[in-house]
């Protein structure tokens, strides 16, 4: 008897693996097990899948074996900013983009930049992005113009060569780096047919009435496509298993990905209802603040800026950051 | 048959044809820009009316910008580091270098800073289409990024990404800076890794080895697009370019130890008959210059051609002619070779 509860209660805690355990990887395990096609994977091809466990930072550390070395929490209380990415070139064109990886116009590299400005003085510990290029695009032009002056470096793990040709091999330069990590669980919910088509061909196919339950319903998807839903459950469920746990051991985040994707994980943030969340627009540019703190998320607006005058609820541990920077100066 | 409707800027300087010709001759192989602007809306990005599609095509090579860790003077190899301000500006300074010369498909590495580099670039060309990059690497990748309208695909410029175009993997040098190295391995040691052709870096390669891998990748996927008339676009790293380089002007590893690449500066070549010609740097369309065109590409567009001045136009003859002949002076002296 004693020793079934007791192996109950192994595989209980296995399951549960809570983000406070101080031996459990910055990198939780699951999306390593997923089956490769859920993987994010960029160009390199999948030679051999590496479905070990390894911490976002650590990759950028050991070259050859995986470490679980424990981490301790940092603070106890960690900043989350989103930042949807700007106007892209089909944005522009009025096309239904979806995941179509089409890249940005100069209005939004200017958004980017912009977008940029107003963080330069939040701590970035860790950045995510989806998989599409007017996402990554949005973060690497935003932390140019961090004043922290760390060096964002985008993680490749699609395959064991992808990997090990990635590494760094000097600790001060790690010390100087921020990961980037790239999810197609955090791209634009995924249109179907209407991808690549305006406005004017879709009412045409499709009709008007039909067309705007697509873009306005919760759990309508178009054809051969997702709903808002289904993109949620993807996005909030990276989040869940993904970022949640680096904020927990205090590691500050910023997400650069796409209006539904960024809604979902908002939905989640601010438990809104899926009426709510349907009504619900992101603005481009203006980056998002989230003080994560006691397993709560606390919503901050959206940082003014620098060179801005106005009211902003700093925390204390935010203050004595930028004071800090502002030190480093002179 | 679709009509096309060209519109070229001529700039020449020397008043006299003679003087044209001589002056001509001692000018290096430098690049002016001619609009040509498609308008119609065909189905190829080459109109019809060439009879089959054109049996030459275009190949622009770009070398990305300053990087962060270019900056910091740290060994970056196949880190993916992004780019700095400075790397901005010199993809979109690029991008307006290239404006006006056709471009059907883009090549990059898999790392941010060349990808960045070609759509920062591309968001300067004349011709408005959209480069969207290709994801080949799940069903699921593949299947989500379809497009389902054939007049948007017509005004795509497809992207691929290749990670054999990256850039030389420096082994455990990648993150040191040369101070580090130095102390590391030694400075002799450095020197010799970062000059020769066929020593590679502690787990890394040497050149000949990204060689042979990039020249592998050019020669299996980009030259037959050329060949199908294609104008190529590549976006990649300084020892990629320098081994496709290699290849194209036939260089010995000496010659392409010493070949230095300049950020921000694509350069051209025009593919024919199964042989690339060096046209080197084109200056963008505010700067004055001579270009010259082919032959072909002359009689195409003689047929209804608008020719504007942009720029002060001493008194002398436009020669359409002499220009053409000139061209095929050049072909004809690199065919030699």
């Amino acid at each position: 008897m004693a020793t079934v509860v007791s192996l109950q209660a192994i595989i209980g805690s296995i399951a549960s693996q809570s983000p406070s355990n101080s031996k459990a990887s910055l990198f939780p395990k699951e999306p390593f097990n997923l089956p490769i096609k859920f993987r994010q994977n960029r160009c390199f091809k999948i030679e051999a899948t590496t479905a070990s466990q390894t911490p976002v930072l650590d990759t950028l550390l050991s070259p050859s074996k995986t470490t679980t070395t424990p981490h301790k929490k940092k603070s106890n209380e960690a900043s989350l900013i989103l930042i949807r990415h700007g106007e892209s070139l089909w944005n522009e064109k009025n096309l239904f983009t979806g995941c179509v990886d089409v890249p940005l116009t100069e209005k939004g590299v200017a958004e980017a930049i912009q977008a940029g400005k107003r963080i330069s003085t939040i701590p970035v510990d860790l950045i995510f992005t989806s998989s599409l290029i007017r996402a990554q695009m949005t973060a690497m032009l935003a932390m140019t113009q961090h004043r922290c002056k760390k060096v964002p470096i985008i993680l490749h793990d699609e395959s064991e060569k992808a990997q090990t040709w990635s590494h760094v091999f000097s600790e001060e330069t790690r010390k100087q780096s921020i990961p980037v990590v790239a999810a197609w669980q955090l791209n634009e919910r995924m249109y179907g047919e209407l991808q690549g088509l305006n406005k004017e061909e879709t009412a045409e196919r499709y009709g008007t009435q039909q067309v705007h339950e697509w873009r306005r319903s919760y759990h309508i998807p178009p054809p051969k496509g997702e709903s808002l839903e289904m993109c949620a459950e993807r996005a909030v469920a990276y989040f869940e298993d993904n970022i949640q746990p680096e904020l927990a051991l205090g590691n500050n985040v910023l997400i650069a990905a796409h209006g539904n994707s960024l809604r979902s994980i908002i939905m989640y943030l601010d438990k809104l209802t899926s009426q709510e969340v349907t009504s619900l627009e992101l603005s481009t540019g203006l980056p998002l603040l989230y003080i994560f703190k006691d397993r709560k998320f606390m919503r901050r607006g959206s940082p003014v800026g620098p060179t801005e005058a106005g009211v902003y609820a700093y925390t204390k541990r935010l203050a004595q950051y930028r004071q800090k920077l502002d030190e480093s100066l002179n | 048959m679709s009509t096309a409707i060209s519109i070229h800027h001529f700039v020449i300087i020397p008043q006299e044809e003679r003087e044209t010709y001589q002056r001509l001759k001692q000018l290096p192989l430098r690049t002016v820009s001619y609009n040509t602007t498609l308008l119609s809306p065909s189905k190829n990005t080459i109109p019809d009316n060439s009879q089959k599609k054109s049996n030459e095509a275009a190949l622009i090579l770009i070398r990305h910008g300053e990087s962060l860790w270019n900056a910091k003077n740290l060994f970056t190899g196949c880190v993916d580091v992004p780019l700095t301000e400075k790397g901005i500006e010199e993809a979109i300074e690029a991008g307006k270098r290239i404006s006006n010369i056709p471009i059907d498909v883009i090549f990059t590495s898999s790392l941010i800073r060349a990808q960045m580099t070609a759509m920062l670039a591309m968001i300067q060309h004349c011709r408005k289409k959209v480069p969207i990059i290709l994801h080949n690497e799940s069903d699921q990748a593949k299947s989500w990024s379809q497009v389902f309208s054939e007049e948007t695909k017509d005004q795509s410029v497809p992207v691929i990404p290749a990670w054999q175009l990256n850039e030389r993997m420096y082994g455990e040098l990648q993150g040191l800076n040369k101070q580090e190295t130095a102390e590391r391995y030694g400075k002799q040691q450095v020197h010799e890794w970062r000059r020769s052709y066929d020593i590679p870096p502690p787990e890394g390669e040497s050149l000949e080895m990204c060689a042979e891998r990039a020249v592998a990748y050019f020669v299996e996927n980009i030259e037959p697009k050329l060949a199908a008339g294609k104008n190529v676009m590549v976006a990649a790293h300084g020892n990629s370019l320098r081994s496709i380089i290699m290849y194209l002007d036939k260089l010995t590893c000496k010659e392409v130890i010493s070949l230095e690449l300049s950020t921000s500066i694509p350069l051209l070549y025009i593919f024919k008959d199964g042989k690339f010609m060096k046209r080197g740097s084109p200056v963008g369309p505010t700067e004055a210059g001579v270009y010259a065109y082919t032959k072909v590409r002359h009689r195409f567009y003689c047929s209804t051609i608008f020719i504007f001045f942009e720029f002060s136009v001493l008194d002398g003859s436009l020669c359409l002619q002499r220009l053409a002949q000139y061209r095929q002076k050049l072909d004809d002296e690199s065919l030699k070779k």
